[in-house]
């Protein structure tokens, strides 16, 4: 069927800020649809809350909105636009959950607003878990054992019947939030009545559980003339029990015969008929026992998800693209594979090697050794890799993952620790297995699998490579060994650590064998066809495929797997880049190992490498590729560590050179220039040794900031202000050497923090933004909301920043992207630290000034002036301007996803990602940034504020004004004394420690709508109870004063009626 | 991937291309101790089907070929004799019917119990397995270079490049699938009722047959079976499947015509087999005599069989389709289905004569993947509804069968 005439516009709601259970993945699908939809002719528009997403940035032929995905702005945008159709697969779980709303709201009925790609009724099904049993039961297939509860008593009969252990599973939840296995019957009370609350419609599932099965994923694409194909199958590495997006996962899928994977392949196929998706793609999840008997249907999800991108990158069958296609009107048959250029949509991806998927944790950052895996999402990102075998395609992943593991590693836990990790499914169970595998060998195979219920194949692979490593340390390193290992995915530098030599010798070792990668197409095939992909991944010892790109080229290093403090903004920039350079004539290579990430798409660089951001594996990419030199600056930190090595083999830099970032990042001789410069910096000093610690503290007076050098999103970074809590900081863990130095630093009470970012060809400076920060300084900047233009910040501060900057920016010789962070205190400028790469903001900056910033850094980097562009004065200097009266970027937490946090806010930052808001005011902007992180402020009600007495004059202008705004205001006896004094009389609320009925009774009945709960310096006193009990319980919580400020004059837009919205891109 | 017992060997193109690996099954004959009447030489295909090897080793389709398996990992699940494509129950050190295997990686870990690990199973079927070989790279020159006959020798590449010439003069006199009628031998030798026991397989509801559909097919099951004639040319014991709730017997494509009429048959099925269509004149002479006497089925081989008989030409493909992941078009109703191919001939649909229709096509190539003729009551396909391995998704064409008898 050709495509549909009848429509002329279609909206995409995105999927909003990134947390756990979903990110990138839905803006490359987003994008992909955006582009798709603007090919066939269609106008598109987009609404997108994310200010970091590539489909937000411009780029895309559309009109963009970055409105709150609520009902009452969709209304009003829909009003304005008058789209023909609503594309509600694209942006997750966010995005159908909203379409549904707005159909059961009739809304759409209202503009006459039709939803394509899933049906409301498919969507139905698919998500309400009891109706979905129920069809899979008629349907003749078999689900687990479950019933469906709305009320505590409902769940503890179901409870009875089933036995324990047992799964809960609110309904209509992302990445699983709010599942869990129960496994005692005192358990279960407490976690329903948490589920219920989770789930939006109160109701949940309990199910028998499944532990040791194996669980596999069919990625299915449907038409409506119900042609289907089976896009990609997945098999988890580890059993049932463990969230798909925590797992390791491989594809194709390895332990199922043909027959089982046929009844599978059919089942899923026939699940799609049943359910009624017949426009579209969807992910369907089976699991079969032991001796596969027993087949069951988990779940579904009628549209585009994780494991879609996953499946995309994986075959090479760009499944979002394919699916907007559908939605629009044509079948399979119709359609090109735009990748292979060779083979329809209809035509099945055959594979000729395994794809390994690695989640990425930041355990470090949120527990400890005891921490499991379960039904909940952990994980805050991905990497993956491709191999001509599964443990290759492991190796690679993991060391894509950049966690700090070279491949499968021997851990040097005691044997208790080591069985505990591979029961609890610890998030490094894999290395905890393997290190069994080392010191038990392969008579412990049967009952690791049992202990782990990692299916045996898995293991036997797992025991292949501990076999090979022990033979690397019995004999002299061999052509044949070296081969094998290499064969493996065993790193230069593994190998060598086992055979005990040196890295480069392992390379001169391979060199002289000719053991280099070769580069073999994703085909999509197995190489039945020639495929024009241009897309690639690396295998040791076997024939390439491509001829060098050109020596033109340019290579740009992406940012791996998403992890807290990098993530879609930094591949948003990267993408970006590669369009730009291409734009100017500039053929690019990308090296990139994110599955999930418009970067990775096929179509955004001419040539895509799937590689490890690591020494060994871009060298090979560079051995392989001439080109005129490598942009560092667009993959966050551990791409810009890699540019001394990678001028060491003599390939340029492009932008800022290795000395220049060297001497920013440098702390001593950063100092040097500051002071050269006459600039002030927070006192500070090194300390290389623990002992001297207290004496450097002493010297700078407390309180001090203490951060490890060279760290990501601040990771390890504490404020003390006594000695004490000097040392339990570094009691816990924290290595203080003259190889990891630890830096102390003033702590700026009270002060602005300021984050500034630059584009530079080294003279010409352009000033993209300066960015307020709400929270003050001391809270990481990437969890501080912050405002453009500075809401409240003095003429002259502000020229005094531009002075520093473009100073500082100029002695740098920074060519292309720098981000600088400063502090003022009273007045007074200090320079916190300056990063010579792109920051988490610039696609923000991008947005709000409308400049595109990473073509200007491209034309840098291609060493074109900025003196020809508009942006510059005549003082080679620009500053960016805003084009809207207010906005405010706001950090989103995936704090429910760790219940035991105190979700305070600090110097370690801990966002998932971000929202934007922009407005007349400063209130609406900041209103709109907030819901749209999910923090819906009330409009009336109470208020129970916890603040310290050095904080009450800070606090009382907004209090006055909340409760002018109608709030009645609770708090502990002593505030509410002081507030008497003032004139204001409060309601006494006891506070948690104290006797019943309490602040928490309080919160659990529902009775308070804002906890504004402040840490107290002496940070004991603070009673974090209250922020986790609000947290549980959907409440917004408010941890600083001037965030307790700007909620204020956000609820006083709120209590206005006006609801406009505007569009930050459109087509001219 | 290593294994003590593991020995060189090559695997050598017709054209003198050499790829290495390593021999786990029945060894081959060693360059050292060549004699042509110990080399297997036979024609070279890929499959990209990424399960079902047992399924694809015993299908007789794969007689006089070695067969080259594009997938990571072969092996993973082991080996069970219900998976066999032979119509009869065999021994399992009689199962495979292909010349050899070559793959990648061997797993050779712990399977379920009761399978046997593949090499075993290989070796016990005299029947060569080389692993460890860079089989894109094959597939890539059979790609290019088109199908080609080739033999495995024991040895490395360096040791067989000595005798190279010599291997070449053995591969090139050897018996070369274009031209040969080895599907005559690869069925049964004389009448078989077929009662067969079927692996327990519950695949998915298949696709909505129409209400319409729904009633016609009722009476087969119900009322007095009809009766269905299996020409045998080396069928897969898939295809019986199709056919459950027909009496079915087994006749050798050496039959008379008046012997097959005389059975009295609702529908004849000119099987699936080996080997190239226009070198069979006997059972294409046999097939023109059945024409227009009974309702005329084929699979494969059988529908260039019908074909051929009915006057059209075949040809053979470059380099086949064999794999489980190809796209068919229903001309009919424009639907598309993904299915189990494995041909190396194709007919040539711009010579066939009237009265007969394309039915289906492939997406990719656009070749011909089945006819239909309502005048002389003929219908094939060229794909494997039966799958076997592969989809099931195109059993929809045997519900076709049963509504046309």
């Amino acid at each position: 069927m050709p495509k549909r005439k009848d429509l002329k516009k279609i909206a995409i709601i995105g999927s909003g800020p990134i947390v756990i259970g979903q990110a990138c993945e839905f803006d490359y699908s987003g994008s992909q649809a955006a582009q798709v939809l603007n090919e066939e002719g269609y106008e598109v528009v987009i609404i997108n809350p994310n200010p970091a997403s590539f489909m937000t940035s411009g780029w895309l032929p559309a009109t963009v909105y970055s409105e709150p995905l609520t009902m009452d702005f969709l209304h009003t945008i829909f009003k304005k636009e008058r789209p023909d159709a609503l594309l509600a697969t694209m942006g997750g779980q966010t995005a159908l959950n909203v379409s549904l709303d707005l159909h059961r709201q009739e809304i759409l009925e209202e503009f006459g607003i039709e939803l394509i790609g899933a049906n409301p009724e498919a969507i139905h099904v698919a998500e309400d878990r009891g109706a979905f049993r129920q069809l899979m039961i008629d349907s003749g297939f078999e689900v687990p054992h479950a019933y469906y509860a709305k009320t505590v008593k409902e769940a503890h009969e179901a409870a009875e019947r089933i036995g324990f252990p047992l799964i809960i599973r609110p309904s209509f939840t992302l990445g699983g939030l709010g599942g869990r296995t129960v496994k005692k019957s005192s358990e279960l009370h407490e976690f329903v009545r948490e589920a219920l609350h989770t789930s939006p419609n109160q109701s949940l599932l309990i199910e028998e559980s499944l532990d040791g099965w194996r669980e596999f994923e069919m990625e299915v694409i449907r038409d409506s003339k119900d042609n289907a194909v089976v896009v990609c199958s997945i098999e988890n590495v580890d059993p049932m029990g463990v969230h798909t997006g925590d797992s390791i996962t491989v594809a194709p899928v390895q332990t199922l015969s043909d027959t089982e994977y046929q009844r599978m392949r059919s089942a899923s196929i026939e699940i799609l008929r049943r359910v009624g998706v017949d426009c579209g793609g969807s992910n369907v999840q089976f699991t079969f026992n032991d001796d596969c008997s027993r087949m069951l249907v988990i779940e579904m999800n009628p549209r585009v998800s994780r494991s879609s991108a996953l499946a995309s990158k994986a075959t090479g069958f760009p499944i979002a693209r394919i699916a907007a296609r559908i939605a629009v009107g044509y079948t399979l048959d119709e359609i090109q594979n735009e990748m292979t250029k060779k083979t329809y949509a209809c035509f099945e991806p055959a594979l000729d090697y395994c794809v390994v998927k690695v989640p990425r944790f930041d355990v470090a950052k949120f527990a400890d050794d005891s921490f499991s895996l379960s039904t909940e999402m952990k994980s805050v990102g991905e990497s993956f890799a491709i191999g001509r075998n599964f443990i290759e395609a492991l190796n690679k992943a993991i060391r894509s993952n950049d966690a700090g593991y070279d491949g499968l590693t021997q851990l040097s836990d005691k044997f208790d620790v080591l069985f505990t990790k591979i029961q609890n499914k610890h998030p490094m169970y894999i290395h905890a297995l393997y290190s069994l595998c080392c010191r038990l060998g392969i008579s412990a195979h049967n009952e690791l699998s049992q202990l782990s219920g990692v299916h045996p194949w898995f293991l036997h692979a797992i025991g292949e490579q501990a076999t090979l490593l022990e033979n690397l340390t019995k004999k002299p390193l061999s052509k044949e060994l070296l081969y094998a290992a290499k064969r493996y995915g065993i790193s230069d530098a593994v190998i060598a650590s086992t055979c005990e030599m040196e890295e480069p010798e392992v390379f001169l070792q391979r060199k002289k064998q000719g053991l280099h990668a070769s580069y073999y197409v994703i085909d999509t095939c197995a190489g039945e066809f020639e495929a024009t992909t241009p897309y690639y991944y690396g295998t040791i010892g076997e024939h390439t495929e491509n001829a060098p790109l050109s020596e033109q080229s340019v290579v740009i290093l992406g940012s791996g797997p998403n992890r807290i403090g990098q993530g879609l903004e930094f591949d948003t920039s990267c993408s970006l880049a590669a369009l730009s350079l291409r734009k100017h004539n500039t053929p690019v290579i990308l090296i990139n190992n994110n599955p999930e990430t418009v970067s990775t798409d096929f179509n955004i660089a001419d040539r895509l490498y799937i590689a490890s951001i690591d020494l060994e594996e871009i060298r090979e990419v560079l051995l392989q590729e001439p080109c005129r030199g490598v942009i560092v600056q667009l993959g966050g930190q551990a791409a810009l560590n890699m540019a001394p090595a990678i001028e060491s083999l003599g390939i340029p830099i492009l932008g800022t050179s290795t000395a220049d970032i060297a001497r920013s990042e440098d702390r001593a001789s950063f100092r040097a220039l500051l002071d050269s410069l006459f600039l002030h910096q927070p006192k500070n000093s090194v300390v290389m040794d623990v002992v001297d610690l207290v004496d450097h503290a002493k010297a700078i007076g407390f309180p001090v900031l203490l951060r490890p050098s060279f760290v990501l999103g601040g990771r390890a970074m504490r404020i003390a202000y006594t000695e004490l809590e000097l040392h339990s900081y570094v009691n816990e863990d924290i290595t203080v050497s003259t190889t990891s130095p630890l830096l102390i630093e003033q702590y700026l009470e009270h002060a602005e923090e300021i984050d500034i970012d630059v584009v530079s060809d080294g003279e010409n400076v352009y000033i993209a933004g300066i960015l307020q920060h709400i929270e003050p300084a001391g809270i990481h900047s990437g969890d501080s909301a912050c405002t453009m233009p500075p809401y409240d910040m003095p003429e002259d501060t502000l020229n005094e920043l531009i002075r520093v900057t473009a100073l500082l920016v100029r002695s740098l010789s920074i060519k292309g992207f720098c981000n600088i962070q400063c502090a003022v205190q009273d007045g007074k400028v200090y320079v916190i630290e300056i990063n010579p790469r792109a920051s988490r903001t610039v696609p923000y900056i991008s947005t709000v000034t409308g400049v595109p910033l990473v073509e200007l850094a491209s034309r840098v980097w291609l060493g074109e002036s900025l003196a020809d562009t508009p942006y510059i004065g005549s003082d080679g200097i620009g500053v960016g301007k805003s084009r809207f009266a207010s906005t405010v970027k706001e950090a989103v937490f995936s704090f429910s996803r760790f219940r035991w946090i105190d979700p305070v806010l600090g110097p370690e930052m801990r966002s998932t990602g971000e929202s934007i808001g922009i407005g007349d005011s400063f209130g609406e902007a900041f209103a709109k940034a907030s819901m749209s992180a999910g923090t819906h402020l009330p409009i009336s009600g109470r208020a129970f504020l916890s603040i310290g007495e050095d904080m009450f004059s800070a606090v009382f202008p907004s209090l006055v004004k909340l409760h002018q705004l109608g709030f009645s205001i609770s708090t502990g006896r002593t505030l509410a004394q002081m507030l008497l004094e003032k004139g204001m009389l409060v309601d006494v609320m006891f506070s948690s420690e104290e006797s019943k009925p309490n602040v928490l009774d309080y919160i659990q009945h529902d009775r308070i709508q804002l906890v504004v709960n402040l840490p107290i310096p002496m940070k004991e006193h603070r009673d974090s109870v209250i922020s986790r009990e609000a947290l549980r319980h959907g409440i917004p919580y408010i941890t600083t004063a001037k965030g307790f400020a700007a909620a204020v004059e956000a609820i006083t837009y709120l209590q206005s009626k006006d609801k406009s919205v505007k569009a930050i891109a459109g087509v001219s | 991937m290593k294994n003590d017992s593991s020995r060189l060997a090559t695997l050598v193109l017709e054209d003198g291309t050499l790829f290495s690996g390593k021999s786990y099954g029945f060894h081959p004959p060693h360059v050292s101790q060549l004699s042509t009447d110990q080399c297997i030489c036979a024609e070279l295909v890929f499959n990209t089907a990424m399960t079902g090897y047992v399924e694809i080793l015993s299908d007789p389709s794969y007689i006089q070929q070695i067969v080259l398996l594009t997938s990571a990992h072969v092996g993973n699940y082991g080996v069970d004799a219900l998976w066999s494509e032979r119509l009869f129950e065999q021994n399992i050190d009689e199962i495979i019917t292909s010349e050899a295997l070559i793959v990648h990686n061997l797993y050779s870990g712990p399977i379920p119990q009761g399978r046997m690990p593949l090499d075993e199973f290989m070796k016990i079927n005299k029947k060569m397995l080389i692993a460890d070989v860079d089989t894109r790279a094959v597939t890539r020159h059979i790609r290019s270079e088109g199908s080609q006959q080739a033999t495995v020798i024991g040895g490395s590449p360096e040791e067989i490049e000595g005798k190279i010439a010599d291997i070449l003069t053995i591969i090139k006199h050897s018996q070369h699938i274009t031209g040969s009628p080895v599907a005559e031998q690869a069925g049964i030798k004389r009448k078989e009722t077929i009662t067969p026991k079927y692996p327990v397989q519950t695949p998915a509801r298949q696709e909505n047959p129409s209400s319409k559909d729904k009633k016609k097919a009722a009476p087969a099951t119900s009322g007095k079976k009809k009766k269905l004639i299996l020409l045998d040319l080396g069928a897969k014991r898939s295809l019986l499947q199709l056919f459950k709730e027909f009496d079915c017997i087994a006749l050798p494509s050496t039959m008379g015509a008046e012997d097959i009429l005389e059975e009295l048959p609702d529908a004849v099925l000119v099987s699936n087999g080996p080997g190239d269509p226009a070198s069979l004149k006997k059972s294409i002479e046999l097939i023109q005599e059945l024409i227009g006497k009974t309702v005329l089925f084929g699979i494969c081989l059988g529908h260039q069989l019908l074909s051929l008989a009915l006057g059209a030409k075949t040809y053979k493909l470059p380099f086949g389709h064999h794999g489980a992941n190809h796209a068919v078009k229903d001309l009919r109703t424009n639907r598309v289905f993904v299915v189990s191919e494995n041909h190396g001939f194709a007919v040539d649909s711009s010579t066939l004569p009237k009265d007969v229709h394309p039915w289906f096509t492939n997406t990719s190539d656009q070749t011909l993947e089945g006819i239909y003729s309502d005048v002389y009551k003929v219908y094939s396909v060229q794909f494997h509804p039966e799958a076997g391995p592969g989809p099931h998704d195109a059993r929809s064409v045997l519900s076709h069968f049963r509504t046309v008898i």
